[in-house]
């Protein structure tokens, strides 16, 4: 897996990957609250006590602690301290695997700018959850994992089938396609035939360009060897659901 | 007919997870991984027959369903089975302390026929309960508006809250037909062979996540050709791809071109060309659950 550090495997651009969810900070809690740029990597920002307390007390529990402001359902934001000082608001968003730092302040007793102030105005003046901008940032951050991890992932498994003709080969691209590839190879010619389903692990559907994308993580070379459609893979019928591309090149 | 595909299975721990704290946890870490899986489960853990460290049992359950409340086992309803009344009054004792999601269960044989709710509920959850049972494990907010004689708005309030708290699940359904409440229970008139394909296509059609218009068109199609949607999908590609070889071509080639320069920023451009409406389309999503809407 593609990572911003050797060795820190768990961070990844603007998140922490969790076993089931992110860990991600909202582009304004960045800005205003850590003074950070909005386009700080999480592992960067780690270097601040609140995003270290993030990530000790919510990489395994999603939500813990007291509420900020009054409990809402799903939207209920949870307190977050770390030592006397550092104060956070978090939120877990269940629909789309994320826990967020939405806020950050000074702890301050009865002092105005105390951070639960400050989470208060925010509340008050609809700036505290995020935004589309973050949600922008969130997918485009999904799909550069995604697609640098397949291509090795295709790499390797591409090798593997080479190293055994004629046995189906499965694997898992970033984490969300199950792929079985087969390589034959004849006097004159090798077939490389790839099967996936059309949705993902998340039973989302794929796009065009992603299926197009799939394919070509096998076989990027410019000069396009044939492609065409099958039906089989390796001589069997395919799992339901499954489509298949057959790449003929010279052996 | 294709079966209701709710995923329902009894666990049995080994002789030593009963006695020994670190061997329950065991086996509660291998059995129980954190997954957001919106696949409905149900897990019964079988207590019958062994003498119970208390430890043990406390670390059996309480991970789990603390974890369950928490979000981090997506649409899971846990519970055990205990025949002996002291193992049952202990059990239902700790999950009232801790308020946590259980379901308890008196026989092996009919385990996941009618388990009992314990723990973080109030008079009114129990009563929504039972009147979900009664109604067959599974309605709409409409269905129990109609049985309680309430607003359908107290109705879905209720459920919602059932929901929240992890003793129902809530199947999405289009606006039209109203989202389905089901109940982690196992009557034959509901996920058995009968099934009405309604529902069955209703529970496929939360596992697959399209635009609306296109997965009612999917979802109906499934249903006309008595197939899957992930079948109908596959289809629908191949006969796509198959009408237009020349376009797939021009994007294998570009996108192979893309892979070769190793940009990936550019790669994911190419692939993220409607981003800016999926990313709104999130923004909204995160909103609608707000209200459990």
């Amino acid at each position: 897996m593609s990572s911003d550090h050797p060795g820190e495997s768990e961070c990844h651009r603007g998140s922490c990957i969790c076993t089931s969810y992110d860990l991600r900070i909202t582009q304004r809690c960045m800005v205003e609250d850590l003074h950070l740029a909005a386009d700080t990597r999480f592992w960067d920002a780690m270097s601040h006590p609140i995003v270290k307390g993030f990530v000790a007390k919510r990489q395994q529990v999603p939500i813990s602690g007291k509420t900020v402001g009054s409990n809402c359902g799903a939207r209920t934001l949870y307190h977050l301290s770390v030592g006397n000082d550092h104060r956070g608001a978090t939120w877990h968003d269940t629909t789309n695997r994320v826990v967020w730092l939405c806020a950050y302040g000074w702890h301050r007793s009865g002092e105005p700018d105390d951070a639960f102030q400050i989470f208060r105005i925010l509340l008050e003046n609809n700036r505290m959850y995020p935004i589309t901008a973050d949600y922008r940032r969130l997918i485009v951050d999904h799909q550069l994992r995604f697609t640098e991890m397949a291509v090795v992932q295709a790499g390797a498994l591409h090798e593997a089938a080479m190293s055994h003709p004629g046995i189906i080969q499965k694997g898992v691209l970033g984490y969300r396609v199950p792929v079985r590839i087969v390589l034959n190879v004849s006097s004159e010619i090798a077939d490389l035939t790839i099967a996936f389903s059309t949705l993902d692990l998340s039973k989302v559907n794929l796009r065009k360009q992603e299926i197009a994308f799939i394919v070509k993580c096998f076989t990027p070379e410019p000069e396009g060897p044939l492609i065409d459609f099958s039906d089989t893979i390796g001589g069997a019928p395919l799992l339901s659901g499954e489509i298949a591309f057959q790449i003929i090149m010279p052996a | 007919m294709a079966r209701f595909n709710l995923d329902i299975a009894p666990l049995r721990p080994t002789a030593s997870a009963f006695q020994n704290q670190a061997a329950a946890a065991e086996f509660i870490e291998t059995n129980f991984p954190p997954t957001a899986s919106p696949q409905p489960r149900v897990r019964l853990i079988n207590l019958e027959g062994n003498h119970l460290d208390v430890g043990a049992l406390v670390e059996m359950i309480l991970p789990i369903t603390q974890g369950i409340r928490a979000g981090a086992y997506g649409n899971l309803a846990f519970g055990v089975i205990a025949s002996d009344e002291h193992v049952s009054n202990a059990v239902t004792a700790l999950a009232e302390m801790h308020q946590v999601p259980l379901f308890i269960s008196r026989a092996v044989d009919h385990a996941f026929d009618d388990p009992k709710p314990i723990g973080a509920l109030t008079l009114a959850d129990e009563d929504t309960f039972q009147l979900l049972c009664q109604l067959g494990g599974a309605a709409t907010s409409a269905d129990m508006a109609q049985a309680k004689g309430i607003e359908p708005a107290a109705a879905t309030n209720r459920l919602t809250n059932m929901v929240k708290k992890g003793y129902i699940f809530r199947v999405s359904r289009s606006r039209r037909e109203g989202d389905l409440f089901v109940a982690p229970c196992l009557r034959n008139d509901i996920h058995g062979e009968d099934v009405p394909a309604d529902l069955i296509v209703a529970m496929q059609e939360d596992e697959v996540q399209l635009p609306t218009e296109v997965r009612d068109s999917v979802i109906q199609l499934a249903r006309e050709q008595g197939k899957t949607p992930e079948q109908v999908l596959g289809e629908a590609w191949k006969a796509y791809f198959r009408q237009n070889r020349e376009a797939l071509q021009q994007e294998f080639k570009k996108v192979g071109g893309l892979i070769r320069s190793v940009d990936t920023e550019a790669l994911v451009d190419y692939m993220l060309p409607d981003l800016d409406a999926r990313a709104k389309e999130a923004e909204q999503r995160s909103h609608v659950d707000e209200g459990g809407a």
